[in-house]
């Protein structure tokens, strides 16, 4: 069958352009020529080719989107990812905060010190005037006059038999005021005093100042020191800050700041 | 510490902002996305225009609620009126392209009344659930199948069209698809870089002739297809 022969009148006629007489007369030759109605079968069957082509295109991508939506987690899933998302921020952000307050050098350096009873002048007696230079060093700090306190008590030489209380103390007033490494400056020495009370405190003061200005390590040096020790005054205490110092806790902040925290 | 909270907090944002836009759970939202005339125009291409249209209509909660409604009236079940929902989605898709659509009423209205005849047919015919090939060559449209669309999706449906289809070359195919989706020869000369609208006509007219030339040659797929033709119209008509 040639085709081409009855191409463009079907064409024409698909696309209505046939004049009334022409329409007749093809739709004539439809009904009675085998060959005309073939024809244009063909023609109508290439056209449902293409339409059922293109409808496949449209299921294949309809299908693809339902597909992708069915694999959508659920609503209530979807809640539930959400609550247990807040939890672990809360427990997060809670734990984070415990840490912070209980385990930074800072937390832990409050938690520990304490005024050593050498530096309190109670010790003198209510209403007693200040009878030694140490006394009236201390006397002095203890009324806020610290740079007058320093200078008294850096007056006291090393004969004086309060040399090494006044070390102390100049020792206390630098921690107390946050100038750490004046503190050890003067705490130093003390460690190796021939009083071993005065050593052991010497000691301890020395881990809290080290502790205080950031020195981690060395300030855990100190306390396994003194926590070897049996006898030392420090040494439950020690033992228990540097339990601290080595809990999880400690850690979180530790991995998290990537420093040692100082606060 | 730090990486974990973002990677949580990204992977937290893209589960449940992103897919829940992007499967348009908020439909008050994403419905306004496009007016009847973008979504037309959308639907008249293909690819990812075509894709972003569907997803658009696809997510419609409230009309695919309604559908499900009319469906059930009839006595249909929620998987009917799926079936309904996805035929309508490609009749709807086939309409606009051959300009069935008039655009005298919203493209919804239209939808919807694709919907109802769809139902109506799948009730009519729901005894019908085996292959029932026209006896009569010149009659296309004899009522005989189920759900016709859902089988493009078939594997030997998918292969009769690509028999069909491949037997062309890539711009003859390309060209006649265009062709068949109502673009005007100025549209196809410009889209196929034709040098003017006689040649692309010229070309649609030999490309024709050849897919008739293969069916005509080809009396079994010739046959395939009009019992394929034949089950789209059962659900349309």
């Amino acid at each position: 069958m040639e085709l081409e022969k009855y191409f463009d009148q079907l064409d024409a006629y698909h696309y209505g352009r046939l004049t009334g007489a022409e329409k007749e007369a093809l739709e004539s030759r439809l009904q009675s020529d085998p060959e005309w109605k073939e024809a244009w079968n063909l023609y109508r069957l290439s056209l449902a080719a293409l339409e059922l082509q293109q409808d496949a295109t449209v299921r294949k991508t309809l299908e693809k989107i339902q597909q992708e939506k069915g694999r959508i987690t659920p609503l209530n899933r979807r809640l539930m990812a959400v609550a247990a998302a807040v939890i672990l921020i809360v427990c997060m952000t809670g734990s984070w905060w415990y840490a912070w307050e209980n385990y930074t050098n800072q937390a832990l350096y409050q938690a520990n010190y304490s005024v050593p009873a050498e530096m309190n002048p109670a010790r003198m007696g209510a209403g007693e005037a200040a009878s030694t230079t140490l006394d009236r060093g201390l006397e002095a700090f203890q009324n806020k006059e610290t740079e007058q306190a320093v200078e008294i008590l850096e007056t006291i030489s090393p004969d004086n038999p309060e040399y090494e209380n006044a070390r102390f103390a100049l020792g206390q007033i630098f921690l107390q005021t946050g100038k750490a490494e004046k503190a050890i400056q003067y705490l130093s020495p003390l460690t190796g005093s021939a009083s071993t009370a005065l050593a052991a405190k010497a000691e301890w003061y020395m881990a809290l100042t080290l502790l205080q200005s950031g020195k981690s390590n060395e300030c855990v040096e100190w306390l396994q020191k003194i926590a070897s020790d049996p006898e030392h005054p420090y040494q439950e205490k020690a033992e228990e800050l540097w339990r601290k110092m080595d809990n999880l806790w400690r850690k979180l902040i530790t991995s998290f700041r990537g420093t040692t925290p100082t606060r | 510490m730090a990486a974990f909270f973002c990677v949580y907090t990204a992977l937290l944002e893209k589960f449940l902002i992103f897919d829940y836009f992007l499967t348009r759970q908020h439909t008050i939202w994403m419905n306004g996305m496009y007016t009847d005339d973008q979504l037309i125009e959308l639907i008249r291409k293909d690819g990812d225009a075509l894709e972003r249209a569907l997803r658009h209509l696809n997510g419609d909660k409230a009309f695919r609620e309604r559908v499900l409604q009319h469906v059930v009236r009839y006595g249909g079940s929620r998987e009917d009126a799926e079936e309904i929902y996805n035929s309508s989605l490609v009749t709807l898709v086939s309409g606009i392209r051959q300009q069935h659509y008039a655009q005298k009423g919203s493209l919804h209205a239209y939808w919807f009344g694709i919907c109802k005849g769809l139902c109506s047919n799948h009730f009519r015919s729901k005894g019908f659930k085996q292959l029932v090939p026209t006896e009569d060559e010149h009659a296309l449209d004899t009522p005989n199948w189920e759900t016709p669309d859902r089988l493009l999706l078939k594997e030997e449906v998918k292969t009769i069209l690509l028999d069909v289809l491949s037997q062309l070359s890539e711009k003859c195919r390309e060209l006649l698809l265009l062709w068949s989706k109502s673009y005007s020869m100025s549209e196809i000369a410009e889209a196929l870089n034709y040098a003017d609208e006689d040649s692309a006509k010229n070309r649609r007219r030999n490309c024709h002739l050849s897919l008739m030339k293969y069916l005509n040659e080809h009396p079994m797929i010739k046959q395939e297809l009009k019992d394929l033709w034949n089950w789209k119209n059962t659900s349309t008509n």
